[in-house]
């Protein structure tokens, strides 16, 4: 091969010495490549974008209002650093981390770095980011738990900050999910070289967690802080709760009682020791931080002063990524610790010192500025892109000085990549993680490293950007490697996964038991809806009937008025023009079935159902995962072919019954019989209970002559997977009685309705209930009761009898309207008694002076 | 003189309210020129937990949470505080307001007026609006002294705006103040510190009590006093002096400090969240009762003594 790097080119190339001679540390994996042929970047290509696929591994952009998720993209050709370099960066990451600890216990305390004018108090309190609330309130030993840096190699081989993550940083879980994509991509890795495995930071991570706390690492219950599913790194909050046992909290699962922090579960109020915090600090209480916050619990600024619960990090350490810092580093490390800075930013200025504003200025000439000029926070904007310099920028920089720093352009180094077209170049952006027990501080033996959408110009054009190189932004990511065997504190456990039985203990958020309970639900009115459609619609071989079109068209009437009544999708086929749309259904077939905009369509219940998923993500198993995503992108191909003739619909529905049979199965087989799988075959026995009562009413409650009953019996029988069980076990003609009883009270047929209701009853009793309660002093108990026993005690025979005058079966009726009036309340009451998280608190008048 | 206040505040709910969370700044400041000879907090319903702090400001803060379900929540602070401030007190010599200006930002400030500074940048709610340039330059003009300058603002703010109870709300932004030039204390204070941060001055928001005094011949009424904002310049080597641009006086013996901050947001006397209820009334009463005899006659800033507290 030629060299990768391009003549002239100032940057530092992390993989060649020189053109086509390869780093040391990079020599054993260009050897593994080309071994592979000239196709094998291709093939890797294509092999990491399968199982990126399989591993559904997502980030979100916003969208206007909405959120899109994209693959997390991921380059194949890791980052490869060696071990001995490696260590004398971990010593920076390591001492820089230390500094910014002691100076984030200053600022929230005696504030000498102000006093001894160490630092412009401008930059401390002119800043969004200082949290006054937060001063005094934390406990003196406030750890930084968690630091990351943003790295960029310069010309002359050395690394430098960019930017330090502090408030609550983000990529552990991506870095872990590259790690794992690239296990799978490159098995036989350990014959080209020893790469420092990342179990033992992850591992160290939740021991530091619980460390800070007066509990064991056993009985700690540590909750990892989401803003939820519509964040734009959800993915890896699910991916980190997962995989360390942690439970995943949105805050209005939580509550703040007696000062302090506790869980909402549907065992009652769990006190909670640590929070691995995802959610901006500012929005993290609306009583004394962001008022129009969502995202917070009301009072967690005095738990943080009653100092119960160990915040990771911290409420208030943002202020360290203020790059107004920057300049002052050098400064702050002599002032903390008596030492030089190992570990330096480019060279920066923060222009609110005036001497270093002339500067700048007087460095603009000849359509040249070897500065970025970049503001200190989002909401100081300059008037052009900060790489111009003209008289606009000069003026405003004279105005408002000290909202900005000059960053000296950096080059940031390139490395070498596989993108759609084969091998690439590309800038990159490296983040390093460190996390830190209150006395040890261990960095990640790896990183995420970023790589620039293209090689070339982006790189001046990004400078401007405070996170360069952003999978939104177009940018791809790698795993990094970490050459050399370096000793371990402990043995490495042989399975590559992390423990995950550690959540067990905790309990089930009631976010979570509703997600589930209405996850259950959609699944089953989903199945429940292309069953009835697919019945609807199909020809069947009526051999044995010999039926004449008209007595087909009564069947398909009734069961079109069924799915009305199921979908809730009214008038439709109910309506006073439902002759004209029977006639002639297509039209309000199509919409009852790809309307995503209407409630109760088939397309409105498989999107609820994918979002219920996609909450519950950190609970769901891979394999239940890669259904839901399958149902997905079925849906949404769907979508793309709304127009097809109504057969074609026909068509797709195979797949999606499939996948919701598929995913019914994987939760009956593999889920375990915790509170959470109860809500979850609640939702999917009451869903199917339903059905069953109003499908029974609608095409059996009315009479009809012989001949169309038996076709319609025979349809009832299809719909419920019983008309082969029913030949067999009957050998005879249809019989209505014989049929009703089967449907309603067939102990041994998992689809009939005392099925259902037996198992609602099991799965009641073992809800939560107050200490004594009985199950039937319960509404809950009660309801599913009284339904159980009105089906039990029912005569079948009654129930087929046609009240003459009417032409009605008026037992059948009946029984179903008081199933389906029971049923409601059953699902009402499960609301109230276990998923009252949703009363969302409100601000009280302020009283203002006046 | 010694004050006794009572301030009430009460709120109800037509549905119960299952859960509160409230913050509240009710205890007089203990300052040079005040002492709190005593302070209670009485909560009703009784909170589960009640805690106090100061805050980075020096102010006292209490923190109560109640947990079972309620349909009125009444908050009563009752305080008696000294006020050590000589009712003939006039304004002291003051060097130009440039000189104040620069001994502030200049390197070699000293170490506690450094913190200071704080109160000249931009806050919340107080941003520096381009609108009051000219009133900025109206008062604060070359080499004035700077007590004189902004005794002049005080007076400038209370003739120029409009005294409009209703005409704004909490969350309106300054810069509608200044387009109806109509407000109350609150907004008048924001727009005094506005023009002295314009300047690099420190200014900040003070909240508080001011006595009233009933027309002569009539009784005081119970209730019928409110809490009031006013500002405070810092003029260093001196310390902090209080003017009432509502009233166009200086804060002297009346004017009693529940709290300072950069601005409203730092220092709302009640704040809370709630779950469960959904509407809610709220009705507030404040009583500033002198406890010695009035000193006889006090000089003539004001209109005749009868001063707005609102």
């Amino acid at each position: 091969m030629t060299g990768m790097s391009e003549p002239g080119s100032a940057s530092y190339d992390e993989a060649f010495a020189a053109p086509a001679e390869p780093r040391g540390h990079w020599r054993q994996f260009f050897d593994h490549l080309y071994a592979g042929g000239p196709d094998r970047p291709g093939r890797l290509w294509d092999e990491a974008r399968h199982l990126l696929r399989e591993s559904g591994a997502v980030y979100a952009v916003a969208a206007g209002k909405t959120t899109q998720r994209r693959p997390w993209p991921f380059d194949p050709i890791p980052l490869i650093l060696d071990g001995s370099e490696w260590q004398r960066l971990e010593a920076g990451l390591i001492q820089r981390h230390h500094l910014l600890n002691l100076l984030l216990r200053d600022l929230y305390g005696m504030q000498r770095v102000l006093a001894e004018g160490i630092l412009p108090p401008e930059l401390i309190y002119g800043s969004d980011a200082f949290l006054f609330p937060l001063w005094g309130g934390m406990a003196r030993k406030v750890t930084l738990s968690l630091y990351a840096a943003d790295l960029v190699r310069l010309p002359d081989g050395r690394f430098h900050v960019v930017s330090d993550r502090t408030q609550a940083p983000s990529g552990h879980g991506y870095a872990l999910q590259n790690r794992r994509l690239s296990n799978r991509l490159y098995p036989s890795r350990t014959s080209f070289g020893p790469v420092q495995p990342l179990q033992p930071f992850y591992r160290g991570l939740r021991n530091a967690l619980t460390s800070l706390t007066p509990q064991t690492a056993q009985t700690a219950h540590i909750v990892l802080m989401t803003p939820g599913p519509a964040n734009e790194t959800h993915f890896e909050h699910t991916l980190l709760a997962h995989s360390m046992g942690l439970t995943l909290a949105q805050g209005n699962d939580m509550t703040v009682r007696n000062g302090r922090l506790c869980l909402k579960t549907l065992g009652g109020l769990l006190p909670v020791d640590v929070v691995l915090r995802r959610v901006d600090e500012a929005w993290c209480d609306p009583l004394e931080l962001r008022e129009d916050s969502l995202l917070g619990v009301v009072g967690l600024v005095q738990v943080v002063r009653e100092g119960h619960t160990v915040m990771a990090n911290p409420l208030g350490s943002g202020i360290l990524e203020n790059l107004g810092l920057h300049p002052f580093m050098p400064q702050l490390c002599r002032f903390f610790l008596g030492e030089t800075l190992h570990l330096e930013n480019p060279e920066t200025l923060w222009l609110g010192h005036a001497p270093s504003l002339r500067r700048v200025l007087d460095s603009w000439h000849d359509n040249y500025s070897p500065w970025a000029i970049l503001p200190l926070q989002p909401d100081y904007s300059l008037p052009v892109n900060g790489l111009a310099h003209d008289q606009a920028l000069r003026a405003h920089l004279a105005t408002h000085p000290s909202r900005y720093v000059a960053r000296s352009l950096v080059q940031p180094s390139q490395v070498p990549g596989i993108d759609a077209q084969g091998m690439c170049r590309r800038h990159l952006l490296l983040r390093a993680f460190l996390h830190h027990d209150g006395n040890n501080s261990l960095v990640m033996p790896g990183g995420l490293a970023r790589v620039s959408p293209s090689a070339g110009s982006d790189v001046l054009s990004s400078q401007g950007d405070r996170y360069p190189f952003s999978p939104a932004q177009g940018g791809s990511t790698k795993d990094v490697w970490i050459l050399g065997a370096k000793e371990q504190p402990f043995s490495e456990s042989s399975s590559g996964t992390l423990t995950q039985d550690l959540a067990a203990h905790a309990g089930l958020p009631s976010r979570v038991a509703e997600n589930l309970f209405w996850m259950g639900r959609y699944a089953e009115r989903s199945e429940s809806v292309i069953r009835l459609f697919r019945e609807a619609t199909t020809q069947r071989e009526e051999e044995e009937f010999g039926l004449n079109p008209e007595q087909r068209r009564y069947c398909r009437n009734r069961l079109l008025t069924t799915l009305t009544h199921v979908t809730g999708t009214y008038p439709g086929f109910t309506g006073a023009d439902a002759q004209l749309l029977l006639t002639n259904p297509d039209h309000e077939l199509r919409s009852v079935l790809l309307d995503l905009n209407r409630v109760g369509s088939l397309a409105f219940s498989l999107q609820a159902l994918i979002q219920a998923g996609f909450s519950l993500r950190d609970r769901l198993s891979s394999d239940t995962w890669g259904i839901l995503d399958n149902i997905s992108t079925h849906l949404g191909r769907w979508q793309r072919h709304r127009t097809d003739p109504i057969n074609h619909l026909l068509w797709d529905l195979g797949p999606l019954l499939q996948g919701l049979t598929a995913l019914a199965g994987l939760t009956w087989e593999n889920m375990i019989r915790d509170q959470g799988w109860l809500f979850l075959d609640l939702g999917r026995r009451l869903e199917r209970a339903m059905f069953l009562a109003q499908l029974l009413e609608s095409c059996l409650g009315d009479a009809a002559p012989h001949a169309y009953e038996m076709a319609m019996l025979e349809r009832l029988l299809a719909l419920n997977d019983g008309l082969e069980s029913f030949r067999l076990h009957f050998q005879t003609r249809l019989e209505i009685e014989a049929v009703l009883a089967k449907l309603l009270q067939d102990d041994t047929d998992p689809r009939s309705l005392v099925f259902q209701l037996t198992l609602m009853e099991a799965h009641a009793r073992q809800t939560p209930r107050s200490p004594g309660q009985t199950l039937y002093r319960t509404a809950l108990g009660r309801t599913v009761f009284e339904s159980l026993a009105a089906v039990r005690l029912a005569d079948a025979d009654m129930l087929a009898r046609v009240n003459p005058e009417t032409r009605r079966r008026d037992h059948l009726m009946q029984l179903t309207e008081r199933i389906r009036n029971l049923l409601p309340m059953f699902s009402e009451t499960a609301s109230n008694n276990y998923f009252r998280h949703a009363d969302s608190p409100y601000h009280l008048f302020t009283v203002r002076n006046s | 003189m010694r004050y006794l206040i009572r301030h009430t505040t009460r709120y109800h709910y037509p549905e119960a309210v299952t859960l509160c969370h409230n913050r509240v700044m009710l205890q007089p400041s203990e300052r040079d020129d005040q002492h709190c000879q005593g302070f209670h907090l009485q909560v009703d319903p009784e909170p589960n937990i009640i805690r106090s702090f100061q805050d980075f400001f020096g102010n006292s803060i209490h923190y109560f949470e109640i947990h079972r379900a309620h349909s009125k929540l009444e908050i009563t602070a009752s305080s008696e505080v000294i006020r050590h401030v000589d009712p003939g007190y006039a304004l002291p010599m003051s060097p130009p307001w440039e000189e104040v200006q620069a001994n502030l930002s200049g390197a070699d400030a000293l170490l506690e007026i450094r913190r200071q500074t704080l109160f000249a940048m931009p806050s919340p709610l107080v941003a520096l609006h381009p609108e009051l340039q000219v009133l900025a330059d109206r008062v604060l003009t070359p080499h004035r002294p700077l007590l004189e300058a902004v005794l002049d603002l005080t007076l400038q703010i209370h003739q120029s705006f409009a005294y409009a109870p209703g005409s704004t709300s909490v969350s309106t932004p300054l810069v509608q103040v200044l387009t109806q030039k109509a407000g109350v204390c609150q907004d008048f204070a924001h727009v005094a510190i506005s023009v002295l941060r314009s300047k690099g001055l420190a200014a900040r928001y003070v909240s508080g009590y001011l006595e009233t005094q009933p027309p002569p011949g009539q009784p005081r009424l119970q209730g019928a006093d409110a809490s009031h904002a006013w500002f405070e310049v810092l003029l260093p080597g001196v310390g902090w002096i209080g003017f009432d641009p509502t009233n166009a006086t200086l804060a002297r013996h009346r004017h009693v400090i529940l709290a300072v901050g950069r601005d409203y947001a730092d220092v709302p006397p009640v704040k809370g969240v709630v779950t469960g209820g959904r509407k809610h009334r709220l009705s507030v009463a404040v009583d500033v009762i002198p406890l010695d005899e009035a000193p006889l006659s006090a000089p003539a800033e004001g209109a005749g003594g009868v001063f707005l507290t609102s």
